[in-house]
């Protein structure tokens, strides 16, 4: 039989078969399987008489276990279960149930974030919208005043000292109403805007007055053929005059 | 697969899984041998059902340290059942095995001739033809061999136990086991089918 490393190779292999034969003393016992683990040529002889070991164990007296036994090893195991420690987790799965808070935090956090960006967001694109209008209006301005064709109107009361302009394009066909100092008018009226020409006043829009009285309103006409050549502002009912009946201010352009 | 039908690595596969049922299947399997085994090393059949039982508890319990490539699980279940028989004689500082006596197995060459001993359970004819052959092959050994192999396997003696029982150097114990293990082995395999 070939020699096997690190044992005297004739106990040993005098030992294999009472090894198999659960023969040896427990110290013997692991003296042959640590030759066994590292030796593949004695696994190998092992592994051929084990069979026979197997085959012996056809032959064994055979006892049928009363059935409680059975039931008594079943309860043994499941009491013992019930004592086992829950399987050791890992780092990352201790972690997992802080990591889930802080991602539901995170998650709440950026969503309220979101909230307030996108009220942000609404907001700055409000206020852009206003200043893009007034970028517009001021725009419009500069070019009423830039244009050629400007003339201008002064506008006196015939019945108080109150007075205003009025600038009119004839290029861009816009006019710009300015009045200050108005006085408050019941809700129930409104101030009304006209340009007058060859064919009679014109309503061309109505003025807002803030609370301090002042007012203006830029006014866009569809047309430039026409021609204007005197401009006022009249007190009239809140859905307006066709023409206008109660003027406060009223002057000439270019006069 | 049906369990009484898995192999017996896949029932500790999943014993190692803590499936109870697998327990269940290998205790099946196993257990009638492992008492026979366990009543005839003890002498005392209420003792043997402890170490039945504590047996099957220690596989469920160590399962993992049964690694198939260092053997059989048969060979282990019998080697768990012998260490436990073991440690109960020597709490007990009793040996009830002896040669003449003790020993419930068949004397002189009569393996062959003794009636199944699982005849009255249900069996498939090649587990009867495979027990007759290992009957057979017992029978023809030496009987000074077949001592060895009985007081050995069957009994649970340690090889000096073993030598001081047939009153030989533990030497001469050894080269019978030796010799008895080869002849079986050729035995056996000539008459493999």
């Amino acid at each position: 039989m070939k020699s096997h490393s690190g044992m005297n190779d004739e106990r040993l292999e005098e030992w294999l078969e009472l090894y198999l034969l659960g023969s040896l003393e427990p110290e013997e016992a692991a003296r042959v399987e640590a030759a066994l683990a590292r030796d593949p040529d004695l696994r190998r002889a092992a592994a051929d008489l084990q069979r026979t070991i197997v085959q012996l164990l056809e032959v064994a007296p055979e006892v049928k276990p009363a059935p409680h036994l059975k039931a008594q090893l079943l309860k043994r195991v499941r009491a013992s279960r019930a004592l086992e420690p829950r399987p050791k987790l890992s780092w990352w799965q201790r972690l997992a149930p802080g990591l889930a808070l802080t991602t539901v935090v995170v998650a709440v956090g950026l969503a309220i974030w979101n909230i307030s960006l996108t009220g942000q967001v609404q907001t700055l694109a409000a206020q852009n919208a206003t200043a893009q209008a007034e970028a517009t209006r001021l725009q419009q301005l500069i070019a009423l005043f830039t244009a050629p064709g400007v003339q201008v109107a002064q506008l006196a009361s015939p019945t108080s000292a109150l007075v205003g302009e009025t600038y009119w394009n004839t290029t861009r066909a816009q006019a710009l109403f300015v009045v200050h100092n108005l006085p408050p008018i019941p809700t129930d009226k409104t101030y009304q805007l006209w340009l007058i020409g060859p064919n009679g006043a014109e309503s061309v829009g109505f003025l807002q007055v803030d609370a301090e009285g002042r007012g203006h309103a830029l006014v866009s006409l569809t047309s430039t053929d026409k021609e204007f050549s005197a401009a006022g502002i009249s007190l009239e009912p809140a859905s307006g005059s066709p023409q206008p009946t109660d003027v406060i201010l009223l002057g000439d352009f270019n006069s | 697969m049906p369990l009484p039908e898995a192999s017996d690595l896949d029932l500790m596969r999943r014993i190692r899984q803590r499936d109870e049922t697998a327990l269940e299947a290998l205790y099946d399997r196993y257990a009638p041998r492992l008492l026979g085994l366990a009543t005839q090393m003890l002498g005392q059949t209420a003792l043997a059902e402890e170490i039945l039982q504590e047996a099957f508890f220690r596989v469920w319990e160590r399962a993992e340290t049964f690694d198939p490539l260092r053997g059989q699980l048969a060979v282990w279940l019998v080697a768990v059942l012998r260490n436990l028989c073991r440690d109960a004689l020597r709490q007990q500082k009793a040996r009830p095995m002896t040669v003449e006596s003790a020993l419930s197995l068949p004397e002189e060459s009569q393996w062959a001739n003794l009636p199944d001993p699982l005849s009255d359970v249900p069996a498939t004819a090649s587990a009867r033809a495979r027990r007759e052959r290992v009957r057979r092959a017992l029978a023809q050994l030496p009987e000074d061999q077949r001592q060895v192999v009985e007081l050995s396997f069957f009994g649970g003696l340690t090889r000096r136990e073993i030598a001081a029982q047939l009153k030989d150097p533990e030497g001469t114990v050894h080269t019978r086991a030796r010799l008895a293990l080869q002849k079986l082995r050729s035995l056996l395999q000539d008459e493999e089918p």
